[in-house]
């Protein structure tokens, strides 16, 4: 996986298209991807994703593909650089997190510490 | 097994309330047991441990509604839970507040028809439940829980300062259910193996350590510490036992061996499995 600037989080074509999938199922237009770090999980911190449609304060707006992305701003300290992909090969289905700032990442992959 | 009916004044027992929307969820993500299956007026059991599975502390968490918590901790880990919650904090709708004021006392026995009599209320209260009851303008939580080794009690939260608490030790010795002292009670907890902060609940040790496997549950999703605990149980690694000893068979060769509490010539004692 290629870097990216630490001042901004990318998502990839494949992830975007996959969230505008969930927004359409979810009746939700205008939509955005608000990404987000919850406190706990196995490693200490984890990953939390939802489809919003009403804007928060303290958010970073990124547009990539098509789709909004927002993000909390205390929860970009800790995400800032990261790539968010998706797959749904043999090993494993979901959203893939690739994350500079984790130090180590659990058997889910939906938590990390940093 | 014991027939005999007597409260106790846990006064090493601190409290706190967590509030906010989020806070039963991120409790469940710091903690062994499922908290968040827990219903209004219920009470639970859970461990909160590090990466290592280490214990933090094991709490009795109060759900007094779905936005407020009342946490019963204890003098030794107060301040590191308070810590090591705040530390997980980050956008969460979740604020800790200290209660300095609340008291514990707990009645362990089976012979409670003159409380019930009393409180009519708590005969059919189910365990693992509190109602909420004023004596002589006084208010308290009455619950049916248990002790750290599964012994059932029935714990009382006295919510109106020191007051609340003698008119409470009052109203019990009318009704014929005596006080065991501090030292008449350590005895009691050695004998049946009851773990106390400061002393076996410390992070020296993991839960399995101590058998506090009740308080785990192993079907909930991850928690901080939770791969350490599924990985000790899966392949049976837990390295140490928690036995009672008679004091007078304390060896001083006994390897791998930590005597945590004594008391009456009986000890709490944990060891390395490989030397029992």
């Amino acid at each position: 996986m290629s870097q990216i600037p630490i001042n901004t989080i990318e998502i990839t074509e494949r992830a975007a298209s996959k969230v505008r999938k969930f927004a359409e199922n979810e009746g939700k237009k205008p939509f955005a991807l608000k990404v987000a770090v919850k406190g706990g999980g196995c490693s200490g911190l984890t990953y939390d994703l939802e489809i919003v449609d009403t804007p928060a304060e303290n958010e970073k707006i990124i547009k990539q593909h098509g789709v909004e992305i927002r993000i909390p701003k205390k929860s970009f300290i800790f995400l800032a650089g990261t790539i968010l992909d998706f797959s749904d090969g043999l090993n494993g289905k979901g959203f893939l997190f690739s994350n500079p700032n984790a130090k180590k990442s659990c058997g889910c992959g939906t938590s990390f510490s940093v | 097994m014991f027939s005999e009916t007597f409260f106790v004044d846990f006064n090493r027992v601190k409290f706190l309330f967590q509030k906010g929307s989020d806070a039963l969820d991120l409790l469940d993500r710091l903690s062994t047991n499922s908290v968040l299956e827990l219903s209004e007026k219920g009470i639970k059991t859970t461990i909160v441990t590090d990466e290592k599975a280490k214990i933090i502390d094991v709490l009795n968490v109060w759900k007094i509604n779905n936005n407020k918590l009342l946490l019963e901790s204890n003098i030794e880990n107060i301040n590191k839970l308070i810590s090591w919650i705040n530390k997980f904090t980050i956008e969460e709708d979740s604020l800790i507040q200290k209660q300095e004021d609340f008291f514990k006392i707990s009645i362990i026995g089976n012979d409670l028809n003159k409380l019930y009599e009393f409180i009519p209320l708590l005969k059919n209260t189910k365990k693992g439940n509190f109602i909420e009851f004023t004596i002589s303008s006084k208010r308290f939580l009455i619950g049916k829980h248990e002790l750290f080794n599964g012994l059932e009690s029935i714990d009382f939260i006295c919510l109106d300062g020191i007051l609340s608490r003698e008119r409470l030790k009052k109203m019990l010795f009318n009704i014929d259910i005596p006080e065991k002292t501090q030292e008449d009670f350590e005895l009691f907890r050695i004998k049946n193996l009851i773990p106390k902060s400061g002393s076996e609940i410390t992070d020296s040790y993991n839960p399995l350590d101590l058998g506090l496997e009740r308080f785990i549950d192993f079907s909930k999703g991850c928690y901080v510490g939770q791969e350490v605990v599924a990985r000790l149980d899966t392949y049976k690694k837990v390295q140490n036992i928690m036995h009672m000893i008679k004091v007078d068979d304390i060896d001083s060769n006994m390897r791998g061996t930590k005597i945590t509490s004594s008391s009456g010539g009986y000890a709490i004692a944990i060891s390395k499995k490989k030397f029992v």
